[in-house]
């Protein structure tokens, strides 16, 4: 651990330096390969260094990356605090070991702005900068400002919103400034949106498309979720429907109405039912997902998320017509 | 042309398959059992797979959707591959599966298909697409694609597609690949034909592409002014395990040079198409096997080594000769080890050997691209008369451990100037991860989406018989006894390495 005063970018990096001859050392059977792709910043505020752990630990199989993590505490003491290591994993056949740098930062509030100096310095050049706020709540705290500065890419779950509606009204404006938004909550729905573009390839169905009127999304949750915002969006911008109706967070089931007839599909343990027109009903696997998985998901597109960037002001405007 | 599907999201899905069914010809041979049925419920479980698909399988063995429905999950649950067997998920599949006892021969056969497939298109609205999978003996393909044709099944109604998948061989040699040809195209169209290599589906094979054409960094060393040679290899452990009486009538030429391996050569050594699309890459594949020379009878020795692997005791193991084995003739004189110095007649290449080499009962099961570099111009790193700075080596590890290595020279720490080889690897699974699928599982997602980039063009298939023809000629009309020249556990003859010697290479120990 690094005592406040000493907290400096350039000491840091001696520090990993240090990691990597020692690692090198103690693993005389196995070569220590260091292996990065971007910087990651973590920021967050909860006790939960082992999810968060895991996580990482997870992620860095398919992005390896410099992680630097920053723990926001509460308390009156003033406290800045941090320490350097790396996670290893065998790869390569198990001779060699590929281990990824992590930095960790433990700050109160008001030595937030002090983290923002030493993490400038910390950042992996010609690499890219991404930003995870674990806890949403960050994003609303003024004092974080300095943090946001750090990337233009944010990593985002809106499923932990208080308020769905307000925080994709903020997620609609830091994209408008022309930040690049990335949403977890996003990824979860890919497998009802695969489901239904898969549904739309029979042609029966792609001829029912000009005459759906009405689109149902419901939540198994009663508090309103981005999740069900997102799905009804998406799904207005494709079909000439009168009517949207949303209900709760964490969709459960989603309908699409055309007369007397109806498309279904529906959530249940680590599946999904479609019933098609002739109603045939095909179950499609939909294991649970872990947060690695998902943000796997989210960082394995390099550029901008079209859809997703058109269908977040429209989830919002969703959320405005259903509040 | 059929509407884009607004709901498609190239981004975050992958390729959908259509509504469709496949029909499988030897339903219930080793193939379908061990590969295509896996490889079909490991897409159904990645959400890959429309929903109403169905399969149809067709064998000689008498037995109902259930019996086939039964076999298949015990078969499913046996050879699946890094893949948790879902029992919901199988239920749900099983459902689409169906069988059809009946003979290839026997054209009434083909009129029941026919309406079993317009029932299934209506209960699994399937828009009548169809696949049909040759899994059957080669003497059968002729049969098979004629009694489709007769049967009108060749051709879909109301833009309904067909097409046909043919595993290989696709023929013993020159001629009977072109009478393979003539049956085929009766009365499919080459674009519904499929032939197919599954070592074009492996991600590293593909890969080679990605990393060629994705990479400028390499693209201009990527010729006769910086390679000196490459080498590809495909080494196999075993023997021939219980297939002695096919093995013999093939050799390892035919089994593995004529197709896999000359396609691996293509894609190393082709010029970039202009487009990633399947005619586009096709063609140049096609223009790089025209481009190598054709041996006369009287260079074949020069540039082509058969062996065949005697008994040995390797590693306290006994190993029997490869005509000790099981089915296999006392005097057979099937080449059980192959190595061919290719050479490629364009201005790429012209001068560089690409020297290609498979067989049985090697020391370890492994297959890899090795790209060699020229030596430095000249050397400023000599010890005590020795240059210490050895060539490049770019190695495309293809099996088991599917990666790409570049060895170059480092300065060893301490006094003086001493060069050691180092090497960077990177390991495909390790880096990304995540699963990759199997080379059928890409195969069939492509047939069914109509991507035939990965398959073998009637073109190709013939420009490889002509290259490997005469060697297949000379071999075949010797008339000494030249095996075992190898014993089992080795990496093949003697004559082999002095292949290379000619040029000053060696074989690498792969």
């Amino acid at each position: 651990m690094t005592a406040a005063t000493d907290i400096r970018a350039e000491k840091l990096l001696k520090q990993l330096a240090d990691v990597w001859k020692d690692l090198g050392k103690k693993e005389s059977d196995y070569a220590v390969v260091r292996a990065c792709s971007m910087t990651l910043i973590v920021a967050t505020t909860a006790d939960d260094e082992q999810d968060l752990g895991a996580t990482l630990g997870e992620l860095m199989h398919s992005h390896p990356s410099r992680y630097i993590v920053l723990r926001v505490k509460s308390g009156e003491e003033s406290t800045f605090s941090a320490r350097v290591f790396a996670q290893c994993q065998l790869a390569f056949g198990r001779r060699q070991q590929l281990c990824c740098e992590q930095i960790e930062f433990t700050a109160t509030r008001d030595r937030i702005a002090d983290f923002h100096a030493v993490a400038l310095g910390l950042t992996v050049p010609d690499l890219p900068v991404l930003l995870w706020i674990k806890d949403p709540r960050l994003l609303f705290a003024g004092e974080f400002d300095p943090v946001l500065r750090l990337a233009r890419s944010v990593l985002i779950d809106s499923a932990d919103f208080e308020d769905a509606a307000a925080g994709l009204a903020d997620l609609d404006q830091r994209r408008l400034a022309g930040w690049r938004i990335k949403d977890i909550n996003w990824s979860r729905l890919t497998v009802w949106r695969e489901t239904i573009a898969q549904m739309f390839e029979a042609v029966n169905c792609r001829e029912l498309a000009a005459t759906i009127d009405r689109i149902d999304v419901r939540g198994e949750n009663k508090k309103p979720g981005a999740d069900v915002l997102y799905l009804a969006a998406w799904l207005a911008q494709r079909l000439p429907v009168a009517k949207v109706n949303t209900a709760g967070g964490g969709v459960a089931r989603l309908r699409l109405f055309a007369g007397s007839r109806t498309l279904e599909v529906t959530g249940a343990r680590e599946a999904l039912f479609a019933t098609a027109l002739d109603g045939l009903i095909t179950r499609v696997p939909a294991p649970l997902r872990s947060d690695a998985d998902l943000i796997d998901e989210e960082l394995s597109i390099l550029g901008t998320d079209s859809i997703y960037d058109a269908t977040l002001p429209d989830a919002l405007r969703c959320a405005r017509t259903t509040v | 042309m059929a509407q884009a599907n607004p709901f498609q999201d190239p981004l975050r899905f992958e390729r959908r398959v259509p509504p469709c069914a496949v029909v499988i010809f030897g339903a219930n041979g080793d193939l379908t059992k061990r590969k295509l049925l896996p490889s079909l419920y490991r897409l159904a479980f990645e959400r890959r797979l429309p929903q109403g698909f169905a399969v149809v399988g067709i064998s000689r063995t008498e037995m109902s959707d259930e019996d086939f429905r039964k076999k298949m999950e015990a078969s499913v649950k046996e050879f699946l591959e890094n893949s948790p067997f879902d029992q919901d998920l199988w239920d749900d599949f099983a459902r689409g599966l169906f069988y059809l006892a009946g003979d290839v021969g026997d054209d009434a056969m083909y009129q029941r298909l026919s309406a079993r497939l317009d029932e299934i298109a209506q209960a699994r609205q399937t828009a009548s697409n169809t696949l049909f999978y040759l899994s059957t003996q080669p003497s059968h393909y002729g049969t098979a694609a004629r009694g489709l044709g007769r049967a009108g099944l060749a051709r879909g109604a109301n833009g309904a597609w067909r097409r046909l998948v043919v595993e290989k061989p696709f023929g013993h040699d020159q001629t009977s690949a072109r009478e393979l040809e003539l049956a085929l195209h009766e009365h499919f169209a080459e674009e519904q034909l499929y032939r197919i290599d599954h070592y074009l589906g492996k991600e590293t094979v593909q890969n080679i592409l990605a990393f060629r054409f994705g990479n400028p960094l390499f693209e201009p060393l990527w010729n006769r002014q910086y390679i000196n040679s490459v080498q590809i290899t495909a080494a196999e452990s075993i023997g021939v395990e219980g297939r002695g009486g096919y093995y013999q009538e093939t050799g390892a030429l035919r089994d593995m040079i004529q197709n896999h391996l000359l396609q691996v050569l293509a894609t190393v050594a082709m010029e970039p198409s202009a487009v990633f699309e399947a005619t586009a890459v096709r063609d140049e594949r096609a223009k790089l096997l025209r481009s190598i020379r054709i041996y006369k009878p009287s260079e074949v020795d020069q540039h082509a080594v058969a062996g065949q692997y005697g008994p040995a005791n390797a590693g306290g193991k006994e190993l029997v000769g490869f005509r000790q084995e099981e089915g296999v003739d006392a005097k057979a004189m099937t080449d059980t080890y192959a190595a061919v110095e290719f050479q490629i007649e364009n201005w790429r290449w012209a001068g560089v050997p690409f020297y290609v080499r498979t067989g049985k009962r090697m020391p370890k099961r492994v297959t890899d691209i090795a790209i060699r570099f020229n030596h430095v111009p000249h050397s400023l790193f000599m010890t005590e008369g020795v240059d210490t700075a050895r060539p490049n080596l770019l190695i495309l590890r293809i099996q088991p451990e599917e990666g790409i290595s570049l060895r170059f020279s480092s300065k060893q720490p301490g006094p003086g100037m001493k060069l050691r080889p180092v090497s960077m690897d990177f390991n495909y699974g390790s880096s990304f991860g995540s699963r990759t699928p199997t080379a059928y599982e890409t195969l069939l997602v492509d047939a069914m989406i109509g991507d035939a980039t990965l398959y073998t063009r009637q073109d190709m298939v013939e420009a490889s018989w002509e290259a490997v023809q005469p060697i297949l000629n000379v071999w075949g009309n010797r008339t000494d006894d030249p095996f075992p020249n190898y014993e089992a556990g080795s990496w093949g003859p003697k004559a082999a390495d002095e292949l290379l010697a000619r040029r000053g290479n060696e074989w690498r120990l792969a």
